[in-house]
């Protein structure tokens, strides 16, 4: 036992700042802000079950139903077994830690289960902040009684635990699929497909919005077509829902019981199946744990990278074919970069869906308008903020661009050539996606995609100027990526107030005629890229030179 | 993007639907909902016992099914369509079941079915539908328990 607290506190140090536990003040200090964050918690979510309850959305009682409850515990559940399992699957069978800790003298099945009880360590402490104060909400709104509250805190003990135990088992079939697609496009098409799926539900989910809301007209069949939904989804994930059942109680015939019979089967029946999936883990997942921790990586590792000729571009190209070779070999930023480029349209298109689905004066059509084109830029602009430290992030590989025998342009246009091709993408599907909602004119859209991308141009040129001129690359080198860049923080800003300045005269300009104000703003943008070209390349050709 | 960052835009996002909600909406005169008040059971077969309740009678042949035609009134309700079907009484156990619109008998038997509205009011209107054997002779009183051969 103290030999897994050494390995269980050893790994955690690794991940959570316990520095507070050897320093009285600070431990007390940290604790009250704890027992703050789970206060401040249950009176949000008490705040708004009680508004829930006031405005009889879930029900025509004073009360909050369970199966409200259930249907958020539910989600939070799956959620937690989403992230364990990507977890434990990472830590039990692809952590570079493993072969470290198997050298300690302990045993290995003690290295095995240290990661199972740091994963409840992590688990536990989201339950306490989420899971516990939804719970508590729960019981204040419905005007539980005292004991329980006390019957609480084992029941978070024990459900915390489950996410961990299911994780451990579906950890064993999802290390074989990371195994299989271990080839690097393939991960790629498959997290890029993936996401394309996830999209296209979002896209469909938000095309049900019908086109008149009349919440007062149609609430008798809002709210059956509520309490139809949440009892679909308690029906579908039963096994959860015994679990909220089993903490909150049920009504038995015409009484509400706390503690019934029912309590004590699903009790026990948690406590059986937990058993029996933390057995099934220790002895499927265990040896597969020791066989990966313990492979030679050294002499095992078979990869053949494939020759390729050497292709001689252009000057112009071979920067850019640089940057697509460096950064298309890494599957965190193809999912960012699809991220990027579908977040927008998605956000447009509920936008415009809501604002279809109100009944809104000349003003209001107008404010949509402007708020269309506030969303388009904030969106856009923020995405690219992180241009501000393009060239610094290199640390002191920054310098390379101005050792290399061409124009000092290629190679820093180079770096934003892909931000600028997804921002423009982004921008033509948000248009597509407002054209397709609000049926606006051909002509009007193309304007409006025109000021997006101009300014987008324009701001992403300013951004990646920023950092030209006051280089953070000293930090990058010894810092690393965690510190507070001061251009990132200026970029930002900058996208706030040209969003907000663009929308503003959008309203404003409305008056006239959309076109016509639309027109207007397309000058403006374009003036705004060509002055911020001709200051970018000015100053890199100053930068570069002179200095 | 910094988590403040997206926060921000996301209150931005929710207050810009709030405030067109808010300051954009067209003024109209108060239009009040018209909820119903009233549901007809169509269907030619339909009886009205002495007690006022109503009953249908059925010769059984395999995968009878019966049609449970029905109006809402007033015409000018503003959401017409928001009545359910469901059976809430049966003689025996799977008699019958309720799919998109017909009573589909699986055996003879009886069921009492309940229409009601959704719109608010819970307007219902209760209809007893016995399937009999063509040789038998049902009973049909109000009481569903009584459902018997004579």
């Amino acid at each position: 036992m103290k030999y897994l607290k050494t390995l269980v506190l050893m790994q955690l140090k690794d991940k959570l700042n316990l520095s507070f536990v050897k320093n009285r003040r600070q431990l007390i200090l940290k604790t009250v802000l704890a027992f703050l964050s789970v206060a401040v918690v249950t009176a949000i979510i008490y705040l708004l079950f009680s508004i829930a309850v006031m405005l009889r959305i879930f029900s025509f009682w004073e009360s909050l139903p369970i199966n409200v409850l259930s249907v958020i515990f539910i989600a939070m559940q799956l959620l937690s077994m989403l992230s364990c399992t990507v977890g434990l699957t990472k830590a039990l069978y692809f952590a570079a830690d493993n072969k470290v800790l198997l050298t300690m003298p302990v045993s290995s099945n003690m290295v095995f289960m240290s990661k199972l009880v740091l994963y409840y360590i992590y688990e536990l402490k989201k339950s306490i902040l989420f899971t516990l104060p939804l719970f508590i909400a729960f019981g204040m709104v419905n005007g539980y009684v005292w004991y329980y509250y006390l019957w609480l805190i084992p029941c978070v003990f024990l459900v915390a635990l489950v996410p961990v135990a299911v994780g451990a088992v579906i950890s064993i079939p999802a290390m074989f699929a990371m195994r299989i697609i271990r080839n690097g496009v393939l991960r790629a098409v498959l997290s890029v497909l993936a996401l394309a799926g996830i999209t296209y539900l979002i896209v469909k989910l938000i095309n049900l919005i019908p086109e008149n809301i009349n919440l007062v007209g149609q609430w008798g069949q809002i709210y059956y077509a509520i309490q139809d939904a949440l009892q679909f989804v308690c029906d579908k994930f039963a096994l959860i829902n015994y679990m909220t059942v089993m903490v909150v109680g049920q009504t038995v015939g015409y009484v509400f019981r706390l503690f019934s019979a029912n309590t004590f089967i699903i009790l026990g029946i948690l406590v059986a199946s937990l058993a029996l999936l933390l057995g099934v883990a220790y002895l499927l997942a265990r040896p597969l744990f020791l066989y990966m921790a313990s492979k030679q990586f050294e002499f095992e590792k078979n990869d053949h990278v494939r020759q390729k000729p050497n292709r001689v571009h252009s000057v112009a190209f071979s920067a850019l074919s640089q940057e697509l070779t460096v950064n298309f070999r890494s599957l965190t930023y193809i999912v960012h970069l699809f991220s990027q480029v579908m977040i927008l349209p998605v956000a447009i298109l509920f936008l415009n869906k809501t604002f279809v689905a109100m009944n809104t004066r000349l003003a209001g059509q107008h404010m949509a308008v402007a708020f269309n084109v506030l969303i388009l830029l904030l969106i856009s602009t923020s995405q690219n903020s992180v241009l501000a430290s393009v060239y610094s992030r290199e640390g002191n590989a920054r310098y390379i661009i101005k050792t290399r025998p061409v124009s000092y342009a290629n190679s820093v246009v180079a770096k934003l050539a892909v931000s600028l091709a997804a921002t423009s993408l982004s921008v033509a599907l948000s248009v597509i996606a407002y054209k397709s909602v609000t049926g606006a004119s051909a002509v009007d859209s193309a304007l409006l995609c025109f000021i997006g991308i101009f300014v987008n141009v324009a701001y992403i040129f300013w951004s990646a100027e920023l950092d030209i001129m006051n280089p953070q690359s000293r930090q990058y080198s010894t810092v690393g990526v965690s510190f507070d860049n001061p251009n990132e923080r200026k970029a930002t800003v900058l996208s706030f107030l040209l969003s907000a300045l663009f929308a503003f005269a959008v309203y404003f300009l409305l008056k006239e005629g959309q076109t016509l104000a639309f027109v207007k703003i397309l000058l403006v943008a374009a003036v705004f890229l060509g002055a911020r070209l001709y200051l970018f390349f000015i100053r890199v050709r100053l930068y570069y030179m002179e200095k | 993007m910094k988590k403040s960052t997206v926060i921000v835009i996301a209150v931005i996002y929710f207050v810009s639907i709030a405030v067109v909600g808010f300051f954009g909406l067209e003024i109209s005169s108060y239009n009040p909902v018209v909820y119903i008040t009233q549901i007809n059971i169509t269907n030619t077969e339909l009886v009205t016992r002495p007690d006022n309740t109503l009953y249908m009678l059925f010769d059984y042949t395999e995968g009878l099914t019966v049609p449970l035609t029905f109006e809402a009134l007033p015409e000018n309700a503003t959401e017409r369509n928001a009545v359910k079907v469901e059976i809430y009484y049966q003689s025996d156990t799977d008699v019958a079941e309720f799919i998109s619109g017909n009573i589909l008998f699986y055996k003879p038997g009886m069921v009492s079915v309940r229409i009601y509205s959704t719109d608010g009011r819970n307007v219902t209107v209760r209809c007893d539908v016995y399937a009999q054997m063509p040789d038998q002779q049902m009973i049909t009183f109000t009481n569903a328990s009584l459902w018997g051969v004579k």
